[in-house]
């Protein structure tokens, strides 16, 4: 990701909000100094011409960041998965099957997605609406830049730079307190023992706190990182802790792993080292990340203690 | 004047049959994602099945692994296989067409969207009494075919096999349509779904086996006991009314029965493919063609083929799993492409 | 002990069409009668009537039952029917074939008794078929699968036969055969045989009475000689013929009309269009 642009329009933003805060009376939009701006989003170059008040959020991540960079006002419509903030403007739209002519009669000035299903971009562009996609993020560092290259989307410079300083002061602090020291652990995505290696997003986080992920040792030959694992595997290695990250989505909790075929041999089960994740807090990479970091750090000290 | 010998079932297939299901049953029990010591495994068996009290020198997980995971998984892996080729068996028999597999009549598409239905709207068992993932799928297979007859009946001729078929086809678009619309609408439960699609038999144990056990019984009964009536429907039915036997009632009959087994198996394993078609289907190239050899023959067969590819589908990637309905399509696609080019053409 | 037959008033429409029109037949016990008849004149569907095979309106008794009121298994015991086109299962053996027959006698699942296989064997022997015994019936010649087809029906042990075409396929060696077989057979067992027969030469020289049906209709029924008429041949047929007899049988020769000295073409086609008028005008489907 390319960052000295940003870093560069983040000081001509703060110039501009400098500007702006001398004069108190002057609204924000049209013209404003920071507009128009070409953002590098991984699906290419996308132009904003003035600052949008009609944006349309199609990615839970992305609204996140939007309410959590305070463009939150300016955002008319989100998807349905995107349940956090509460506020969010709520509709039946989806990330999957986006509406083109819905979105347009809105009158968006600004979508964001977190894939592109098919010519969206295009279709989008062809209407005059600028979209960006910002697929899931890799590591930390693409999870900033999507937040600071949504706050120059939107004229938030300054709180996305706050925001991920807030975060990396965070993920500093919790990292340098944690250290699990080698403990393993069981990441999983669903109910048939879907897991995340440490080659994923989710997994990077563990490895920063000092966890071994049993599912490192599967064959991930396309680098995809989300292997089924045997429950044989996961009974004989036995880990320290187990998070499950698909309580809201299947129902799991630390009955129902207890109630598994064999699994109440494993010392997680009983020693009650089962973690009940949220599972947005734990798939998403927005600013609650931190959340999700701190409960992990918990459950490292409960075990290290307890 | 000569002596008449019939086509029936030899004592040496029976065995042979047998022994190759019990070799394979024992190597799929020493083998998985874990190693366990084979003679450890031995001896862990024979402490529970004899009176003496052996010491395996199992740690607690490795009993458990064992016990509560690998053997009833092999165990399920024989009685989803048995059931599915018994089944495709059945059918073939009853439409004629040695392409028929279980699925043939809606029960795929019907335990599909039960299934869709029960992880978008049901998931977890926290609120249900039991599992409505199993229930969900096992009503819908049936309702499925169901339909089926009800469509099939409600034309003119509506009794024969080209009717139910084509009946089967309609019902299945349907269901199916009606699922990919729930998908479409649910579309985060996509990857959960067509996990259950490519079939899993991952995270089975003890409470799966009992759950389909009965059904499965039931069939391999009914099944067992009118596979003579199925080598009188060869002739089809015309002859067959002539020669006294009613055709639409067994071929109802086996249907019901069949259908029974396969949504049970589905309902816990999910839709494993070829398994119907290929087992039969390589029994009768070995064995001929008579129901009475090929059905019991298929039990075995069945369930051995379904206990390699599961063994297959848990060890080729270990620590991780393939879906078994991948491991059953990598071995069934060129199976199917070979008899189909071997086979006589014209009686297909 | 042989057993009568007989069709009281029955009717049969399938898709629209009227295949049977009131018709009405009397079988004597023990007899061997032929149907004889155009194409779709509802041969086969009188046939499939007496088994039950198609639905009808009026009566069809088997001696004094009715067959509407039978169970499938009770009628299967008492008439058996060589069809035309029997369905061949692939892979299986003449034996397994022939043992089918065997069906109406045995419950769904017992096997096959002693007296069961004695029995097909019997047949087999009969018909000359041993040497057949093992061969995949999809691998026969004409003239050996008919005979495997009758050996079906007869292993069925019926008091009554239908057969439907018996000929269809054979040279004439082998047609002379099976029905020289078939009357044998009906003497030896005191059986009831209908037959359903294009030939009208090995229909006359075979059976005693013959049958004429047309149109759904019997539109003449008795002794060869009183049947095979030039007239009625030529009405119901629309087909010339000479009628000539040979000792008490009666031979059917079909001529081409011979042109006169001074007749042209056209004038023998407008003397064919004349008879060709007085045909019957319905197109029947062949039943």
């Amino acid at each position: 990701m390319i960052r000295t642009p940003a870093a560069l329009f983040a000081a001509l933003a703060l110039v501009a909000a400098a500007c702006t805060a001398l004069d108190s009376t002057s609204p924000a939009p049209d013209g404003s100094a920071g507009f128009p701006i070409t953002i590098d989003a991984p699906s290419g170059p996308v132009t904003v011409d003035a600052r949008p008040t009609k944006i349309v959020s199609l990615s839970p991540t992305a609204t996140e960041i939007l309410f959590a960079i305070e463009a939150g006002d300016q955002v008319a419509a989100v998807d349905d998965q995107s349940n956090y903030p509460e506020d969010a403007p709520v509709t039946d739209m989806t990330g999957f099957s986006p509406n083109i002519e819905a979105i347009a009669a809105l009158g968006a000035d600004l979508v964001v997605l977190g894939f592109d299903p098919g010519e969206v971009v295009a279709a989008l562009d062809a209407v005059g609406i600028p979209a960006i996609v910002h697929p899931a993020a890799v590591d930390l560092d693409d999870a900033y830049t999507q937040i600071e290259q949504l706050g120059a989307a939107t004229g938030h410079v300054a709180e996305a730079a706050a925001v991920v300083a807030g975060m990396r002061e965070n993920i500093a602090r919790i990292a340098g307190e944690t250290d699990a020291g080698g403990a393993t652990y069981y990441h999983e995505l669903d109910p048939t023992l879907y897991s995340a290696t440490s080659a994923t997003f989710a997994g990077a986080i563990y490895g920063m706190l000092g966890l071994v992920n049993i599912a490192d040792a599967a064959p991930d030959p396309d680098g995809f990182g989300y292997p089924q694992l045997s429950p044989e595997h996961i009974v004989s290695e036995d880990p320290d802790l187990v998070f499950l990250a698909d309580t809201k989505c299947c129902g799991q909790n630390t009955a129902t792993v207890a109630d598994r075929p064999g699994w109440n041999t494993m010392r997680a089960v009983q020693r009650g080292t089962i973690v009940e994740l949220d599972d947005d807090v734990a798939s998403r990479w927005g600013p609650r990340v931190v959340e999700f970091m701190e409960t992990v750090a918990a459950a490292i000290g409960a075990l290290v203690d307890g | 004047m000569i002596t008449v010998r019939p086509t029936k079932m030899e004592v040496w297939w029976v065995v042979g049959a047998g022994a190759v299901l019990s070799i394979t049953a024992i190597v799929a029990v020493s083998f998985g994602a874990v190693d366990l010591d084979i003679g450890s495994v031995v001896v862990s068996i024979m402490d529970r099945f004899s009176f003496v009290e052996i010491d395996s020198g199992f740690t607690a997980q490795q009993e458990a692994i064992l016990w509560e995971i690998r053997i009833p998984r092999v165990v399920l892996a024989g009685l989803v296989g048995a059931t599915l080729a018994l089944a495709g068996g059945a059918y073939q028999g009853s439409f004629r067409n040695p392409l028929a597999d279980p699925y043939l009549l809606g029960v795929a598409a019907g335990a599909g969207l039960g299934a869709t239905l029960a992880i978008a709207y049901a998931p977890g068992t926290t609120m249900w009494p039991v599992d409505p993932l199993p229930l969900f799928a096992f009503s819908g297979g049936l309702m499925g075919v169901a339909l089926t007859y009800v469509v099939g009946y409600s034309v003119r001729a509506g009794r024969t096999s080209v009717t139910l078929i084509l009946g089967g086809v309609a019902v299945a678009a349907f269901l199916t349509a009606a699922q990919t619309y729930l998908l479409q609408r649910e579309a985060e439960t996509l990857r959960q779904v067509y996990a259950w699609i490519l079939g899993r038999l991952s995270t089975v144990g003890w409470s799966e086996v009992l759950l389909i056990l009965p059904y499965v019984v039931v069939t391999g009964i009914v099944v067992i006991a009118g596979r003579r009536r199925l080598d009188v429907l060869s002739v089809g039915d015309e002859e067959a009314h002539a020669l006294g036997v009613d055709a639409p009632r067994v071929r109802l009959v086996m249907v019901l029965a069949a259908t029974l087994g396969t949504a049970a198996a589905v309902s816990v394993a999910g839709l494993i493919g070829f398994v119907g078609i290929i087992v039969p289907h390589a029994v009768r190239i070995v064995f001929g063609t008579s129901y009475r050899v090929l059905l019991p023959l298929s039990i075995f067969y069945g369930a051995a083929f379904l206990i390699i590819a599961d063994l297959i589908a848990r060890t080729i990637v270990a620590p991780a799993e393939l879906p078994i309905g991948v491991v059953t399509a990598f071995l069934g696609a060129p199976f199917f492409a070979f008899v189909l080019r071997s086979s006589r053409g014209a009686g297909v | 002990m042989s057993v009568p037959v007989a069709l009281d008033d029955v009717s049969v429409q399938l898709g629209g069409t009227t295949i049977l029109d009131h018709l009405s037949l009397e079988i004597a016990a023990g007899t061997w009668v032929s149907m004889i008849g155009p194409n779709g004149a509802g041969k086969t569907t009188v046939l499939r009537c007496i088994t039950g095979a198609v639905p009808y309106r009026g009566t069809v008794q088997i001696g004094s039952s009715v067959v509407a009121e039978m169970q499938v298994r009770e009628v299967a015991r008492t008439v058996a029917i060589v069809p035309q086109h029997p369905t061949l299962p692939e892979g299986m053996r003449v034996v397994d074939y022939v043992l089918l027959g065997r069906t109406p006698h045995r419950g769904a699942m017992t096997s096959e008794s002693e007296h069961d296989l004695l029995l097909v064997g019997q047949v087999l022997d009969a018909l000359d078929l041993e040497r057949f015994a093992d061969r995949d019936v999809a691998t026969l010649s004409g003239g050996e699968l008919q005979r495997v087809v009758i050996a079906r029906a007869l292993a069925q042990d019926t008091p009554i036969l239908l057969l439907d075409e018996p000929t269809t396929g054979l040279d004439i060696g082998a047609q002379q055969e099976v029905m020289e077989l078939i009357d044998r057979l009906r003497s030896q067992r005191e059986l009831t045989v209908l037959s359903a027969m294009h030939d009208l030469n090995v229909a006359g020289q075979f059976t005693e009475r013959i049958v004429l049906v047309s149109g759904g209709r019997v539109v003449a029924d008795g002794a060869p000689g009183d049947v095979l008429t030039p007239e009625l041949i030529d009405r119901h047929y629309g087909a010339t013929v000479r009628v000539e007899r040979d000792g008490g049988r009666v031979v059917v020769v079909p001529i081409r009309a011979r042109l006169g000295a001074d007749e042209s073409l056209d004038d023998s086609a407008d003397r064919e269009a004349d008879n060709a008028a007085d045909k019957p005008d319905e197109e029947i489907l062949d039943a």
